[in-house]
């Protein structure tokens, strides 16, 4: 015989319902990062992960209801041996196995199509190079060389070739698409596709060392046109120095970092630190480390392990003036 | 004097350690070794606690410079180490310990100076990995020491990275001990009578366990070594330029990593098939079906590794293969969880502190599991991995799965071990602590990670809407200590309080409520006979510390002996009289050669190299000095 006995609310009962409900408030918080999909193939896993957090919040309210009627129930006989046996299986029967597997069955379909729907191929191609702590972008087809800014046209398959020669980066642009390591010795593909013109923020996601924390990039895509015009703009060398003072300027990179870092159009051909032919028309400094302006830059250039402690940028110890001249020119490369 | 007091004198007398210094080294009781175990452990938890409150002191606000990068390195990176290595897995080795042989009605485990030895290793390995403190060279590549980061002298130039990679071999030498005694003791050592069929869940998660331990520690021993080889001779297992592969140690180090979550989550639903029937006040539901589940999620673990590996880039299918696997193990899984609920659902439910945690597993694992099958969803995984997503979810699964139960056993079991009972009203406190705060820290987490916050940075920048989640994750972080805090007051007091719990203070069915609390150094004056899966439920509970004249109680007459019974591993008849061994200074010697050998290795020293390799033949000669002369058994 089975009877309820008195109801006593036990506040056991309010932790299911807190669990449920903070799952509901993730669903709801959330418009930014993997769960916007402002591309082909991150939409493809947005809508999966939306059926998962659906689908996971009933399982957890279903177990919960069963566990709070579990607890408030107060059986005043003993149930027969037997009768409670039987009972103990159909539960384990229902709950541990049908339940799962009818839950789990269409999941590893649905797992399977979308993973076999997703693009290994684009039209164009960008090589992405991972360093500690910055990423090498370069355009084979237009020999153009930038860092830590993806350009794309918008409405169309980029495909990414990521490799790297020091540790292990992941690639990750949480609005664009998931997870790509780069692996020495490998060539991982991912491809992208943003829908509208934007910049999208993404960074390291495997741990690379020191400076892990500070190895972010962007991902800008704009209109095939803009994106053509970028093309031209950046597929020129270097401006060359305007006036006697961006002049000097010059003459002090060439002497101070031109080991390190290349200006296409100048002798400056180092390939340890980013290709700075365009420098001053990136967002920001060391990796999306800090914005780039001239305070910032100065603070950089002088010494960079201030804010960046452990990058390969070593401290430039020049005189005021001659920093100067360095910040007119480097700001002068557009 | 009584039959009964003249018996138990005569075991005080054979079965007891010299007391004081001598004692301490050279003891072999389980017991002791059981305790030095949970204190061991529990203190490792205390420090990997306080690195995990650095942490968040670190990533309460964006921009933080409360620790230097290197700090913050570190001090994940051991925060990991200590957490899975040398508390989670040794904290469950110690209540298999202490508990297995008391379960099983018997005296000692199968091999106790090898039990000391897995101690004795497993404390002095604790103490090299954390003796890169006091050089100033600590691991800071994370728990995992990822390749070839890890492995190159390049990018990891001091002793860091030799102190992480010796120290883990190190220690799995006491783990794979411990585990072939667990499985040794389990199958030849139970009581008369107790078939496979009548062995407690504990007891049955414990050989799983062992089996897990046995067929995966071999991967974490080579992975790291290899790494300390490319390290220190410059080999290139792991040098992509030279012909090595990185992902091989990934390989390696997951193929070990994903049983480990089942060796830590096995033995905590083992504890917790233990509490719950006893505060449900009946039997566990669905035996068979637990024990099936548990050998299921064994064998299920190894086949899954690869689910911490989808964004490497390997081909689609071979991702799919691992994905069936991982989502295959929630069945098992869900089985526990249901055969607990069957148990809750007609048993007449005792709130007691001990089910109190065993609902706050209930509560949270639940939501760890179903995090699970999210990231065993490939593209899922794709955006979650390597995430804060991810630290959300194995530490719903850590945390909720076995830091939950392991309190929910100290809770239940520590008035076994000291003899007193624990303040319910502060236990009570800090349970509600830990839950809120638990979730205070840890649910943020989903929402941050996907929002676009890696794992393992030391800071981030201001506006990218990350900060009043990682506040609040903060907050709830030390919410979580002061409930740990207020637990361990609670441990502390029960010492103060002296309320004597006597022998079964919770009217509990298994063997190990029949011995007095605490235990005498021979765990049971006559030796139990077993007839059913509750023996202290029965009509005809034994009464194994009021010997009755025909019961097995192995008192030697003349010789100090130590005596228990050797029984068949399926159906557990006596097979004969084992005699164990006395108490050894050997296992201490043994395991401080053995630091003294990875000491020679780390410093590269061929003198103390050679002290060491002297030490440790000379320690092992003079272990078996005694057994080389056979003894009869009588």
């Amino acid at each position: 015989v089975r009877r309820r006995g008195s109801v006593k609310r036990h506040p056991c009962g309010a932790l299911c319902w807190v669990g449920l409900v903070s799952l509901l408030v993730l669903s709801a918080a959330c418009t930014s990062g993997a769960f916007a999909g402002k591309g082909e193939s991150a939409r493809g896993g947005l809508m999966l992960t939306w059926v998962l957090i659906i689908l996971g919040t009933m399982v957890y309210a279903v177990t919960g209801i069963v566990a709070i009627a579990a607890l408030r129930r107060h059986p005043v006989h003993e149930e027969a041996l037997d009768t409670r046996e039987r009972f103990d299986h159909r539960m384990i029967l229902a709950g541990g196995i049908v339940l799962p597997a009818v839950i789990l069955l269409p999941l590893l379909v649905l797992n399977i199509t979308t993973l076999a729907a997703q693009a290994h191929n684009g039209r164009m191609t960008v090589q992405v190079e991972g360093f500690q702590y910055w990423w090498n972008v370069r355009y084979p087809q237009q020999g153009i060389v930038t860092a830590n800014e993806i350009h794309i046209p918008t409405g169309e398959r980029v495909r990414l070739e990521l490799v790297t020669h020091d540790v292990i980066h992941s690639f990750w642009v949480p609005e664009l698409a998931g997870k790509r390591d780069l692996i020495p010795g490998r060539r991982n593909v991912l491809v992208i596709e943003a829908d509208r013109p934007g910049t999208y923020r993404g960074q390291c996601a495997e741990f690379c060392g020191l400076q892990h924390a500070n190895m972010a990039m962007f991902v800008i895509a704009h209109t095939p046109g803009d994106f053509q015009r970028w093309l031209r703009d950046n597929a020129a060398p270097a401006r060359v120095p305007g006036g006697v003072g961006q002049q000097r300027g010059l003459d002090t990179f060439m002497q101070n970092c031109a080991g390190c870092h290349a200006v296409r159009g100048t002798g400056a051909d180092g390939q340890k630190g980013p290709d700075l032919t365009h420098f001053a028309s990136r967002r920001t400094i060391g990796a999306g480390t800090v914005p780039n302006n001239r305070g910032r830059l100065g603070g950089w250039v002088a010494n960079a392990q201030s804010t960046k402690p452990g990058s390969l940028m070593p401290p430039i110890p020049i005189p005021a003036d001659r920093l100067n001249d360095l910040l007119d020119y480097l700001e002068s490369l557009r | 004097m009584s039959v009964a007091t003249r018996i138990t004198e005569r075991l005080e007398h054979v079965w007891a350690d010299a007391p004081g210094v001598p004692g301490f080294f050279n003891t072999v009781d389980h017991k002791r070794i059981g305790v030095r175990y949970l204190i061991t452990g529990f203190a490792f938890f205390l420090i990997a606690g306080v690195q995990a409150l650095l942490i968040r002191a670190q990533l309460a606000t964006p921009g933080n410079t409360l620790l230097s990068p290197e700090a913050y390195n570190r001090v994940f990176t051991m925060h990991g180490t200590t957490m899975i290595f040398l508390f989670n897995t040794p904290i469950l080795a110690g209540f298999g310990n202490y508990f297995v042989p008391l379960m099983i009605g018997t005296r000692d485990m199968a091999f106790p100076k090898l039990n000391a030895l897995s101690y004795w290793i497993y404390l002095f390995s604790g103490i090299f990995l954390y003796g890169s403190f006091l050089v100033g060279q600590v691991p800071n590549t994370g728990w995992f020491a990822y390749t070839p980061l890890s492995s190159s002298q390049m990018y990891t130039p001091n002793l860091g990275l030799d102190f992480w990679a010796l120290g883990v071999v190190f220690l799995g030498l006491s783990t794979t001990v411990g585990g072939i005694n667990f499985i040794v003791t389990t199958f030849k050592m139970r009581a008369p009578g107790m078939t496979l069929s009548r062995m407690p869940l504990f007891v049955w998660a414990i050989l799983v366990m062992s089996f897990l331990i046995l067929f995966s520690l071999p991967a974490i021993t080579l992975g790291p070594l290899l790494m300390e080889f490319d390290r220190a001779f410059s080999t290139a297992f792991y040098d992509a330029a030279r012909g090595g592969d990185p992902l091989l140690y990934q390989h390696l180090f997951w193929f070990w990593g994903h049983p480990e979550v089942y060796i830590l989550f096995v033995p905590a639903i083992g504890m917790l098939a233990m509490i719950i029937p006893t505060f449900a006040q009946r039997p566990q539901a669905g035996y068979t079906w637990v024990v099936a589940s548990l050998v299921a999620i064994g064998f299920i673990s190894f086949g899954v590794w690869v689910h911490h590996m989808f964004a490497t880039g390997l081909p689609d299918l071979a991702d799919s293969f691992f994905s069936a696997a991982g989502l295959s193990i929630t069945i098992p899984s869900a089985v526990e969880i249901f055969a607990w609920l069957a148990t809750l659902w007609t048993g007449r439910i005792r709130w007691k502190v001990p089910l109190l945690y065993a609902m706050g597993f209930l509560s949270i694992f639940v939501l760890g599991g179903i995090t699970g099958v999210m990231v065993s969803i490939v593209p899922f995984n794709f955006q979650a991995t390597d995430t804060y997503f991810i630290v959300a979810h194995l530490h719903y699964v850590l945390i909720g799965g076995v830091v939950f139960p392991i309190f929910a056993a100290f809770y239940y079991w520590l008035p076994k071990i000291t003899g007193y009972l624990i303040d319910e009203r502060l236990g009570r406190t800090s349970f509600w602590m830990m839950l809120i705060g638990f979730h205070l820290t840890f649910f943020p987490m989903h929402i941050v990670g996907l929002l676009g916050m890696p794992r393992r940075v030391y800071t981030f920048s201001p506006g990218l809407g990350w900060d009043i989640y990682n506040l609040i994750e903060t907050i709830g972080g030390y919410a979580f200590a002061l409930g740990v805090l207020v637990s361990v007051a609670a441990f502390v007091m029960s010492f103060m309080r002296k309320v004597p719990a006597g022998d079964n203070p919770w009217n509990a069915g298994t063997l190990e409520w029949a011995t007095s609390s605490p235990p005498a150094e021979y765990n049971f004056a006559a030796l139990p006979a077993v007839t059913n899966r509750y023996p202290l439920l029965a009509p005809d509970a034994p009464e194994p510390m009021r010997p009755r004249p025909d019961d097995v109680v192995l008192v030697p007459a003349g010789e100090d002996e130590h005596e228990t019974l050797e029984t068949a591993g399926l159906d557990a008849r006596v097979e004969s009289i084992l005699v164990m061994p006395h108490p050894s200074y050997w296992p201490f010697c043994l395991a401080f050669g053995l630091l003294l050998a990875f000491t020679a290795m780390l410093t590269r020293s061929s003198v103390l190299g050679l002290v060491s390799l002297l030490w440790v033949v000379g320690s092992m000669l003079g272990w078996h000095w005694g057994e080389l002369t056979p003894k009869e058994a009588h």
